[in-house]
């Protein structure tokens, strides 16, 4: 029998997870983070179309219905100019 | 009955368009900020910019309050790539509970005056009056002398009357 100490193969330094301490930091924080979730939305949803990608599987990915996706999306891209695949392709 | 000047209109409308340009879904008071410094010819924008605050610092110091708040919860803003094309799609933003306050703020400081104009000097305080969220974290990381601004701000209110 083998025993394997898993934790031989685990990086010992532990993940250092600032703590918030004032709540103003922290609220600012979920803030930010929120928006930071939606920048990084537009900015790769626009990547996925751009390289061919369908808006079933952008939802899907997203975790979204496809109404959803297009209804936040569709405008901004076709305003950019992305060339949007139509459901047949 | 007070009425939004031409200015006003024009600083509340400007602002949808930088939210848009900074990818917001809505518009925020940071925004209203960003169009008081846009729009040439009002106190408002005089007040701001004599205070080192020209539409250019503005944006800086919003992306700074960004990254700060990121930071305290170990995110770093440039391991992402954030690169979309600006909305320039037509459709009007709505206002957010921040831009709101702003406004109600603004009407607050007519009233008290019995002013019947609401001017871009009155969306200044509204916006400087702002207790807590991205405004007044962005002016105390900018270090910005707040109070002195609103003093300025006032005392270029108009005449009441």
């Amino acid at each position: 029998m083998i025993f394997v100490n898993y934790s031989c193969f685990m990086d010992k330094t532990k993940p250092r997870i600032p703590k918030v301490k004032d709540p103003a930091d922290g609220l600012a924080a979920v803030v930010a983070l929120r928006r930071l979730a939606d920048r990084l939305e537009d900015a790769t949803v626009e990547r996925a179309m751009r390289e061919g990608w369908s808006w079933p599987q952008v939802a899907e990915a997203l975790g979204v219905t496809r109404q959803a996706v297009h209804k936040k999306h569709a405008k901004r891209l076709i305003a950019v100019g992305v060339e949007l695949r139509r459901r047949s392709d | 009955m007070i009425r939004l000047t031409k200015e006003a209109r024009d600083v509340v409308e400007r602002a949808g368009k930088e939210a848009r340009t900074i990818a917001s879904g809505s518009i925020e008071a940071e925004h209203i900020l960003l169009a008081l410094a846009g729009r040439e010819g009002t106190a408002a924008q005089h007040i701001l910019a004599s205070a080192g605050l020209a539409h250019e610092a503005l944006l800086a110091a919003i992306e700074q309050e960004f990254e700060q708040s990121l930071a305290s919860v170990g995110v770093l803003v440039g391991e992402f790539d954030l690169n979309a094309q600006a909305d320039s799609s037509k459709g009007r933003l709505g206002l957010a509970a921040s831009a709101r306050l702003v406004l109600e703020r603004a009407l607050a400081v007519a009233k008290r005056r019995c002013d019947n104009r609401l001017e871009p000097i009155h969306l200044l305080l509204g916006v400087l009056d702002a207790k807590a969220g991205t405004v007044p974290r962005m002016f105390a990381l900018a270090e910005v002398d707040v109070a002195d601004l609103a003093q300025r701000a006032e005392a270029a209110l108009p005449a009441t009357g």
